[in-house]
């Protein structure tokens, strides 16, 4: 069984409780040990880094040095904390004047960065670590037939990490194809569900939100997965204001997608965290 | 945004425009040049910040120094200690709107009344306040 350390982020602690539990189910399921990191703190989001760049680098090195300290690689379901925490981790590594700067800072809490982890997404540690062979070997529960939208959203794909595609990527596809599920195509899967415009500039938000709720619904999804528990909200809980804001009429599930496979790999709804949504899946997932 | 004068200093002028971009790096990937247009976007946000210039009303720079202090109060993030200040932003159809999105996130176990906290605070504050220039945000 290999081990990561888990940085499950903030948002997982309660308005994406179902995240956490299904990251953790569907990781035991997979053979994968998930040890959640002993004080992690916040990555600084997106709001850090417009107020100070080293400051939101120090939050990420602090998580960073703690992994290290247990000799694991990091990994998150959070696509916000995975970019955060990727980048701060590269920087660091690239450039010793800044990590000795926060070394300096990390004494306090008698922690040390020295670049010696890697960051990870869960889904990317099921796709590439565990296989989807593998995964499509412990399906019990394979869906057949059943048309589901992967939603990528920003974080987890771009910027770039390395050489990976950042257009077109399928391996999200991939993943619901070895759960036996038809994966759409629709050109929005990429596109941003207005992230913290839903605070800052709320008309916007449900606006963008409205159009990537249609788009997957023209091209006929059931339910629409995603990675990242901003976008789960944003699509899922704020359907009531779009509906009011733009005389719509969505009533779209949205699920993350470790609870789709913790479903297939026979797992009961209830420790996936499947009950707490505002639109019930229970439509379209059998036990859900 | 950023416009050079002759001598090569640049003049920089922050819109609200500026703080409608969520970071979806879109532009990063695509840029041909290969320039990070994003990072530029938080550069300005900070400048913007430091500088104090932003328009009047805009909630972006409000709620980011709200989620920095915040952090540098408990460690982590905490929804329900933010939104009370933007609430009235959206008007009353707005506030009535996020009251019951709030009441139902209560009702389905997924939002908290009371703040989570890492354990080693004091630590955590000092290691904050070694970072030059805003120290521990208090």
């Amino acid at each position: 069984m290999k081990a990561y350390a888990y940085f499950p982020g903030c948002s997982l602690e309660k308005i994406a409780v179902g995240y956490h539990l299904s990251a953790l189910e569907t990781a035991r399921a997979l053979g994968v040990e998930l040890k959640e990191l002993e004080d992690w703190n916040c990555c600084g989001a997106t709001a850090y880094s417009h107020v100070d760049e080293l400051l939101a680098y120090t939050l990420c090195a602090r998580n960073l040095a703690m992994a290290e300290r247990e000799n694991l690689d990091l990994v998150t379901p959070c696509s916000g904390c995975y970019k955060n925490t990727f980048f701060a981790n590269a920087h660091l590594k690239k450039d010793p004047d800044l990590a000795e700067h926060i070394n300096f800072a990390l004494q306090e809490d008698g922690l040390h960065f020295s670049g010696t982890g890697a960051v990870r997404h869960l889904i990317e540690v099921f796709v590439h670590d565990v296989g989807l062979e593998e995964v499509r070997k412990r399906v019990s529960r394979p869906y057949r037939g059943l048309r589901v939208a992967p939603y990528y959203g920003c974080q987890m794909v771009r910027p770039r990490k390395d050489h990976e595609e950042v257009e077109q990527p399928q391996f999200f596809e991939d993943l619901l194809s070895a759960m036996g599920a038809t994966p759409i195509d629709y050109p929005f899967k990429l596109r941003c569900c207005g992230g913290s415009l839903i605070v800052t500039n709320r008309r916007a938000a449900l606006s963008m939100v409205r159009h990537l709720l249609q788009d997957a619904l023209d091209h006929e999804a059931e339910v629409i997965v995603t990675a990242c528990p901003l976008c789960q909200i944003n699509l899922e809980c704020y359907q009531r204001q779009v509906n009011r804001a733009f005389g719509t009429r969505f009533s779209v599930p949205v699920v993350y997608f470790t609870q789709l496979l913790g479903l297939a790999l026979g797992i009961p709804p209830e420790p996936l965290g499947i009950g707490t949504e505002f639109v019930s899946p229970a439509s379209v997932l059998p036990g859900g | 945004m950023f416009r050079f004068r002759r001598d090569f200093s640049a003049k920089v002028s922050v819109t609200c425009y500026t703080y409608f971009c969520v970071s979806p790096y879109h532009c990063t990937v695509k840029c041909p040049r290969g320039i990070d247009v994003a990072g530029m976007m938080y550069g300005l946000k900070r400048y913007s910040l430091w500088r104090n210039r932003f328009k009047r009303g805009l909630i972006g720079p409000d709620f980011s120094r709200r989620f920095a202090r915040r952090i540098a109060k408990t460690g982590r993030s905490f929804e329900p200690g933010l939104a009370p200040a933007f609430l009235f932003k959206s008007g009353v159809r707005g506030l009535l709107q996020e009251a019951w999105t709030a009441v139902a996130l209560l009702r389905k176990g997924r939002l908290s009344l009371t703040p989570s906290r890492i354990r080693r605070l004091k630590n955590f504050r000092r290691m904050l306040g070694r970072i030059i220039p805003v120290g521990g945000l208090s």
